[in-house]
């Protein structure tokens, strides 16, 4: 990915950009923002984040929908829904997060890619709707929890079983995370188990360092985006998942 | 040193090859890796750790297992910590508690002498007249009476918490609990077990008791057990780990350390065994008087002897295994005293009598002697029991440093009172046993009563079964188990032998002797609950592990009634001391910031918390505060001020019946609100009572966007979705606080400084007062609302969260030439004063409803409901109180009054002030205050009571305030729709 | 900690919930003041089985769940469309006359 200008020149920047400056983050451009790319040596971040990591994702594109019929105009969408709490991942990397029979969350994958948040969205009329659009691009932060030790690490601000015999990849827990709510996704990257963690934007520096003080006993570091892709092993075979 | 050191294969526990050096009362000591306090200690033949709570008498270990108070001791900052289990480390600093000038030469010792002046319930009688007594001698009576030192200033430690789950939990990892665990593992690899141990291995009473002759019985077993819990890679071996309570639905703190796991399991299998419990006589709390149990674990598990000659005292075969292993550590048994009233048969009872060893049958320990100031024992007079706690004249005399007994059990059923299990006492077997257990709870071996270890493991195997079927994972037929009891584990009924001279002790934390108890009974504290409260009989930090037995059966005699009608006290959690850090844990306190906060930073800004959130109060630190609030008002007010407001709360109501929704919810009315105009909207509940404030902004005929206030929107929220589970409404309501940051950019420049920024056309007549648009500001999709709380030309904007920094950073800029200044919280308070605007929840409160707070004009008076409009209707005849603005009269002295000073009128409280304060614009100090609905009229004078300046510094003045009109400040409101 | 089973999430601890009080039926606004008066302040407040709303705040999820106050079991748990399947509208003024 190429180095790009500073968060602090851009119009949307991610809460946790300070953060991620004091740890030397090389800048990649996504979605508007300015993500953490990497912090050092990618190839040693993803073998890291293979342990355990955390990772700045706000950048990613988001967007969500609300209403008494969500399911009927998402389906004719063409949006492939699971059951409420389940995420299903839609063939260009965008995961569909099934968070009620009325709500959906979308994710884009770790390239950003954001077809069908953007199908969607061009989709959308006030007219005669049966759902309305969540802004979940600035209402959550996002920061992904990779590796092995997450489920431990996660036991410490969470009251959730996420170990990975309990908690299957593509489920979804919305619950309590260090007293706030959360919404916890599992979404491998790759063989590496991986949640992607959605927080009240406004509330992300504290998560993070909540975040950054569990995974310190599991010799968890802070990693880029590259270090996600690199486990994802490309955007392609991730949207055959 | 190591007097009482014993060879291998003695201390099973200890590490001869790592030694250990710490310290004791600042003297060097020395160990093993592996050794408690207690056993390091008695090594090198201290025996004495602690002086008593109340007589001060010298103290050693009794359970060896901190089943008592005696062994508490202080290391460094930390008080009261166990000694008996406590492992040494090396640089150790450990001190002996409760002594005064040191463990041996005690000044407090005298009280000792002086115990017939200090009987039971002493300070309540002694302390109770005349009044204030108290008082004066309670710092005096709690040095006295202290346990360990508190450093308060000691460091903040790291303390944390950690989930953990399990299909089947088992608490106590002696035999009982490894066979439950094993069975429980067996029945399916997906099965998860976690076994919670509380010593440092497992193995329980395998480490230390006897079960044969030959004394090879415990070894095999242990070794074949922990073997196969170690093998099984679905059993997860918690050791050092404390099970501390039973809480609903298999919820179980597990200590270990500085951390609590907070374990939940499907099913629970308690297997936490038994305490030892104290044979009663005369000075039987002398260092050298132990358990049985006791002198095994400092024999076996740490290869300590206990000393050089023992008597033993026992009921059962567990005092004869006791006996054995005294002699095979070489300590010289002077007599076995069995309290039973004909000679045991078993072999254990045979191989002391083959020792050479005398047994008196029917006989029992009934007096301690002393050596000089109780420092240990000399001798024990053993003799023929006669009756129930009654022995006969004629004695024998031994010499000898150890009294040792063993006479019966207490299950350690905590866990299983915690969870409202039950345990009736058996006349039979003089045991509380366990009755009806709760729904996927099993109990197993001694807790359960069964002590030969034969059974202890068929019925450790038959419990995992069956919590491993309420887990889920049923596996075949439950596992048989047979019913020898054996002789082991038997209690003597009435193991107590007052003496006239007393020093019997039932309870050694709170130094209880038998006629304390007796005393207790006969001045009226005759029900159990009464007769611990006024003796505190299990009320110390053993929580009557070792006195409970002996107290509810001394209580049932003096009552005249059998033990089951006596009755169990209450059990709650813990069930052992647990530190205030590790309940605390690491501490999650979430926090907010918005979008803008390390620009407040930057401009020096003081921040303050609003709930969760940090918000600028004022830019500046330090001493003048007030006047930084007032240059950030004239600002507002001559130039251009701008505040965050990010922290507002805002919610979408969206669907056809969007205008339904919000004239069901709000006050007002919003089905005839224009298109592109905000409207106030006030919040009641059903009561009546005022809840919340803000504006709903129409963007389309089926799209409000409405504020809240910061910590009123998430109960906004929840009643808007909870009245809508019932109505059925087409419409969505969602909470988008968090997505949206705000600014207010207020004051006579504003609209200048805005115009730089966007396209947007901002006169007074494209964009009037309370109008709403959405457009670019900078570059950023803005809602922007002609609003404000100030009074002022003012614009509320409204940006997506991530843009909020940028739209800051652009309005400083484009505003610097104009000289913009950001404002804070205080200021915005005081200049919405000066408007009469009323801040919900600082100007009401839980009872105000819209008629006392004068907002009547917010009220729908045609609708047939809104939520809270029958209750308003109900109340509009009976208003009691009214807000109304004052102005402070003159002569006031310079003092104003401060929220919640209260309202005088004829010499009663008449009502409070809720907002107050000096405005530098009027140069007067105004505010907004209740009072009542008779004296609210314009010009009417009433008084305030506020701090300070009467006769007396410090003492209450009376200064007079006036009722006038509101707003203060601009009545025409012309200056915010300019 | 007890553990409330959601009909949305779950079985949760029951810290991620709040109780909304007895489910009770909402009287006609033109109700008679002693109606009014015992619906917005006076609980049933039984010893057996009661039915009550329950909030589950991460996501803002209302539901019914029984419970016998004798015993603290929760019986069962169900949507709110369950027991309110219907659109409920307040006659408008006039219409009474």
């Amino acid at each position: 990915m190429p180095e790009s200008p500073g968060p602090a020149d851009r119009v949307r920047r991610s809460n946790l950009y300070r953060v991620s400056a004091a740890l030397d983050a090389v800048w990649t451009d996504v979605n508007g923002f300015a993500c953490p790319a990497r912090y050092g040596d990618a190839a040693d971040e993803a073998d890291a984040a293979r342990g355990l990591a955390i990772a700045d994702l706000t950048a990613l594109p988001r967007a969500g929908y609300k209403g008494w019929d969500m399911a009927g105009w998402a389906t004719a969408q063409g949006l492939d829904l699971g059951e409420p709490n389940e995420a299903r991942a839609q063939a260009d990397g965008v995961l569909a997060c099934r968070l009620a029979a009325g709500e959906v969350l979308l994710l884009a994958g770790d390239d950003a890619g954001s077809g069908t948040i953007d199908r969607l969205a061009a989709a959308w009329t006030v007219d005669g709707a049966t759902c309305y659009p969540a802004p979940r691009s600035d209402a959550n932060a996002h920061i992904g929890v990779v590796g092995e030790r997450a489920p431990e690490t996660m036991a410490k601000l969470c009251a959730i079983d996420l170990r990975p015999h309990r908690f299957a990849n593509r489920r979804i827990a919305q619950t309590s995370v260090a007293r706030m709510n959360a919404i916890v996704v599992r979404n491998d990257r790759g063989r590496t188990y991986a949640l992607d963690v959605l927080v009240d934007s406004a509330a992300v520096v504290y998560m993070w360092e909540c975040l950054t003080d569990a995974m310190a006993e599991y010799g968890g570091r802070v990693v880029g985006l590259e270090a996600l892709a690199t486990l994802a092993g490309g955007a392609t075979e991730r949207g055959g998942a | 040193m190591s007097r009482n050191r014993l060879d291998a294969p003695h201390g099973l526990l200890i590490d001869r090859s790592r030694p250990i050096a710490f310290t004791f009362d600042g003297k060097a000591r020395a160990g093993f890796a592996g050794d408690t306090i207690t056993s390091a200690l008695w090594a090198e033949d201290v025996k004495v750790v602690s002086r008593s709570f109340k007589y001060h008498r010298p103290r050693a270990t009794l359970s060896a297992a901190g089943h008592d108070a005696n062994s508490l001791v202080q290391i460094g900052d930390e008080a009261n910590a166990p000694a008996d289990v406590r492992l040494i480390e090396d640089g150790m600093a450990v001190e002996a508690q409760n002594t005064f000038g040191g463990l041996e030469r005690d000044r407090a010792q005298i009280l000792d002498r002086m115990g017939r002046f200090l009987p039971v319930g002493f300070y309540y009688k002694a302390f109770y007249k005349p009044k204030g007594v108290w008082k004066r001698w309670e710092p005096a009576i709690r040095h006295l009476a202290g346990l360990g030192k508190v450093n308060t200033g000691a460091d903040r430690g790291y303390f944390d918490k950690q989930y953990l789950w399990a299909d089947v939990a088992v608490v106590g990892g002696g035999p009982a609990g490894m066979a439950a665990a094993l069975e429980a593992a067996g029945s399916s690899d997906d099965i998860e077990v976690v076994l919670i141990e509380e010593n440092p291995g497992l193995g329980g009473s395998l480490t230390y008791a006897r079960f044969d002759a030959a004394g090879e019985r415990a070894a095999r077993e242990r070794d074949s057990l922990v073997g196969a819990v170690e093998a099984k890679a679905n059993i997860r071996a918690l050791t050092g780990a404390v099970c501390n309570g039973w809480f609903a639905d298999h919820f179980l703190p597990v200590i270990r350390g500085d951390r609590m796991f907070k374990l939940r399991a499907r099913a629970v299998v308690v297997a936490t065994g038994s305490y030892e419990q104290p044979l009663v006589f005369r000075n039987n709390d002398l260092p050298g008087v132990m358990y049985g149990s006791a002198a095994q674990r400092l024999v076996n598990r740490y290869g300590v002897r206990p000393g050089h000659r023992a008597v033993v005292a026992t009921a059962n075969p567990d005092g004869y295994a006791a006996a054995l292993d005294l002699i095979g550590a070489g300590v010289e048994v002077a007599c076995v005293a069995d309290l039973g009233a004909e000679r045991p048969r078993h072999e254990l009872a045979g191989a002391v009598a083959d020792h050479g060893v005398p047994i008196a049958v029917g006989a029992t320990v009934c007096e301690a002697l002393a050596k000089p100031r109780l420092n240990g024992v000399e001798g024990a007079r053993v003799a023929r029991i006669v009756g129930e706690g009654r022995v006969a004249d004629r004695h024998d005399t031994f010499e000898c440093d150890t009294i040792v007994s063993s006479i019966g059990w207490q299950p350690a059923a905590n866990l299983i009172w915690h969870a409202g299990g039950r345990t009736p006492y058996n006349d039979a077997t003089a045991m509380f046993e366990i009755g009806a257990l709760p729904a996927g709870m099993y109990a197993a071996g001694s807790v359960a009563g069964c002590f030969p270890i034969d059974t202890v493991i068929e019925q450790g195997r038959a419990a995992g079964w069956s919590a491993a079927r309420d887990a889920g994972f049923a596996r075949g037929v439950a596992p048989s188990v047979g019913n020898d009891r054996g002789e082991r584990g038997q209690n003597h009924p009435w193991p107590i032998f007052e003496h006239a001279k007393g020093k019997d002790f039932v309870d050694f934390d709170e130094d209880l002797q038998v006629h304390d108890l007796d005393n207790a009974v006969r001045e009226g504290y005759a029900h159990i609950e009464l007769m611990k409260r006024f003796s505190t009989c299990g009320m110390g930090p053993s929580q009557g592990r070792h006195s409970w037995l002996n107290a509810v059966r001394l209580n049932a005699r003096a009552n005249g009634l059998g033990v089951n009608e006596a009755g169990m006290t209450t059990q709650r959690p813990p069930y052992t001391a647990e530190k205030i850090g590790v309940l605390a844990g690491r501490g999650f306190e979430p926090r907010r910031y918005t979008s803008m906060h390390h620009r407040h930073e930057e401009a020096g800004a003081t921040m303050m918390l609003a709930g969760p959130w940090y918000r600028p109060e004022v830019y500046g630190k330090g001493s003048d505060r007030d006047a930084a609030i007032h240059a950030e008002a004239r600002n507002v007010r001559e130039n251009v001020g701008l505040i965050d407001v990010s922290t507002l709360g805002g919610l979408e109501v969206r669907g056809p019946d969007a205008g339904e929704m919000m004239e069901r919810m709000y006050t007002w009315a919003y089905k005839k609100q224009r298109v592109g105009r905000a409207r106030y909207t006030l919040m009641t509940d059903m009561t009546g009572v005022i809840t919340d404030d803000g504006v709903a902004c129409r963007f389309h005929d089926e799209h409000y966007y409405v504020t809240a206030t910061t910590s009123g929107v998430d109960g906004v929220y929840r009643e808007m979705l909870f009245w809508n589970a019932q109505w059925r409404l087409k419409v969505d309501v969602t909470n988008v606080t968090g997505a949206f940051s705000g600014v207010n950019i207020a004051g006579p420049r504003s609209r200048e400084v805005l115009a730089r920024l966007t396209d947007e056309d901002l006169s007074a007549e494209g964009f009037p007062y309370m109008g709403v648009r959405m457009a670019a500001v900078a570059g950023v999709p803005c809602r922007l609302l002609r609003v404000g709380f100030v009074g002022e030309l003012g614009y509320e904007l409204h940006c997506p969260a991530h843009s909020g920094e940028a739209l800051w950073d652009a309005i400083m800029e484009a505003g610097a030439d104009r000289g913009v200044r950001p404002f804070g919280v205080e200021c915005q308070r005081l200049l919405r004063l000066e408007k009469g605007h009323v801040i919900v929840s600082q100007d009401t409160d839980g009872l105000t409803n819209p008629l006392e707070a004068g907002m009547d004009w917010a009220l729908a008076k045609k609708r047939p409901f809104f939520i809270g409009k029958r209750s308003i209707d109900l109340q509009r005849d009976t208003v009691g109180r009214r807000l109304v603005g004052f102005e402070l009269e003159p002569g006031a002295g310079g003092r104003i009054p401060k929220e919640c000073h209260l309202v005088i009128g004829d010499g009663e409280i008449a009502g409070r002030v809720t907002s107050c304060g000096y405005s530098p614009t009027l140069g007067k100090a105004i505010g907004l205050a209740y009072v009542q609905a008779d004296r609210a009229e314009e010009g009417t004078v009433f008084q305030v009571r506020v701090d300070g300046g009467g006769a007396k510094a410090g003492r209450a003045a009376h200064v007079a305030c006036r009722v006038v009109p509101l707003p203060f400040f601009d009545p025409e409101n012309a200056r915010q729709e300019l | 900690m007890k553990i409330m089973p959601c009909p949305l999430n779950g079985p949760r601890n029951i810290s991620e919930f709040s109780c909304g009080g007895e489910v009770s039926e909402l009287p006609p606004p033109d109700c008679d003041r002693e109606t009014w008066v015992d619906y917005v302040y006076l609980e049933d407040n039984i010893a057996g089985v009661v039915r009550e709303w329950w909030y589950h705040t991460p996501t803002a999820y209302w539901f019914i769940a029984e419970r016998d106050t004798r015993t603290d079991e929760i019986l069962k748990t169900y949507p709110a469309s369950e027991a309110f399947g219907e659109r409920v509208d307040f006659a408008a003024p006039g219409t009474k006359e």
